[in-house]
């Protein structure tokens, strides 16, 4: 794994490496190898959707029915949580789902990198998804959709107070909505690394290499784990978006 | 009653089947054989319907070996950066406000102390309602 001689570096991992150099207009957009990674997420998104229902058979194969499954799954998230009209939104939070999903997926493949380890990566999608509430909201209620930040029947002394605060716990939903999907990829493969690293330590120490299994036994043990939090971080993902994208269809709480 | 034969129930009733012509009799006879098939297929539909329910719940109860421990993280890890979102937050924007004003540090305390009181009730919120299910959905 990580160990090259002595020095283990389990952040050597999340490191942009530039694969082709590219230089324009003053700015570099060298092809890199998070570039890579989107590349073949994209690929395999497109494998399993295209070429999964390629026969549209009516008794589905694997992959049609993993393709349905997934089509299923976020659309009853949308209607769950913004109801019909947030079926509009489909199109965002299953690409957003299937972006997030495969990415983390993908990078728990040993030597793989983990595009939603940056946190460039999951914020700029946060961000996305908080301008589409703000410009939506915006475009389909106009004004009004400030209320939103105006709790109902609250004193007019405490009014003041509540809205600011109302319009703090929005400006921190990208924040959180970032922070926690790129903390949860980075801290899950930092863990995975250090005890790999304790394997190949407690092997090239002599007497104490009897005890290597037992952090064996942990990246086992943490991999399930991340297998486990890759799904659910995605899915904690698109229910948020989706929460937030409620907020835009029916500021009226 | 001999010419009220024609009206379904009535006639049955007092033994005046003699009465029907042959073809309401049969008609009757067939109307019965429908009602019966459409009983059995709602009888059916119910029951297919039943058993995806159950099926449907029996998967949302199966757990994934440590299923329930990945949920609890994920619940606790979102409550934490629900919380300290909120104090960035306010610190973010409060620090923006000294910057621009330069009254350092009066408005990074100020909404240091809101993104704190903001963070509780994003905390609450969570709390409140975990998975966003909508409510007036629940409600009906």
């Amino acid at each position: 794994m990580a160990a090259e001689g002595k020095a283990i570096d389990p952040i050597h991992q999340f490191e942009i490496q530039n694969i082709v150099p590219i230089k324009m207009f003053g700015m570099d957009l060298s092809f890199t190898n998070a570039s890579l990674f989107m590349v073949i997420i994209l690929a395999a998104v497109w494998f399993l959707m295209v070429y999964g229902t390629r026969n549209r058979e009516l008794v589905p194969g694997k992959l049609q029915s993993a393709a349905e499954m997934s089509y299923e799954f976020v659309a009853n998230t949308i209607r769950g949580t913004a109801g019909n009209d947030g079926m509009r939104f489909f199109p965002f939070v299953f690409s957003l789902f299937m972006f997030v999903l495969f990415a983390n997926l993908i990078g728990l493949i040993p030597y793989s990198f983990t595009v939603t380890s940056q946190i460039v990566v999951t914020f700029a999608f946060a961000a996305l998804v908080i301008l589409t509430v703000i410009l939506y909201g915006i475009y389909k209620h106009g004004l009004h959709w400030f209320r939103l930040f105006v709790p109902s029947g609250v004193s007019p002394v405490m009014l003041p107070f509540l809205v600011m605060i109302e319009v703090i716990s929005f400006v921190s939903r990208p924040i959180s909505l970032s922070v926690r999907l790129f903390a949860n990829m980075l801290a899950g493969h930092i863990t995975l690394k250090v005890f790999g690293g304790f394997v190949t330590m407690l092997l090239a120490s002599g007497a104490w290499a009897a005890l290597a299994p037992l952090p064996l036994a942990g990246v086992v043990a943490i991999s399930a784990l991340e297998l486990l939090v890759a799904v659910l971080q995605a899915y904690v993902f698109t229910i948020l978006t989706c929460v937030y994208l409620n907020d835009a269809i029916h500021p009226g709480h | 009653m001999s010419d009220n034969s024609g009206s379904g129930a009535g006639g049955r009733n007092d033994g005046g089947s003699e009465e029907l012509t042959p073809e309401e009799l049969a008609r009757q006879r067939e109307d019965k054989a429908l009602r019966a098939r459409l009983d059995r297929l709602s009888a059916s539909l119910e029951a297919r319907k039943q058993a995806d329910l159950q099926r449907e719940n029996a998967a949302r109860g199966v757990e994934v070996p440590g299923g329930a421990t990945g949920k609890a993280l994920s619940l606790g890890f979102r409550i934490l950066s629900e919380f300290v979102a909120g104090i960035i937050a306010g610190g973010a924007i409060g620090w923006l406000l000294d910057k621009w004003f330069s009254t350092s540090p009066v408005f990074l305390l100020i909404f240091g102390v809101l993104g704190t009181v903001a963070g509780f009730w994003n905390v609450y919120r969570v709390a409140m309602n975990p998975t966003g299910a909508r409510r007036d959905a629940e409600g009906k």
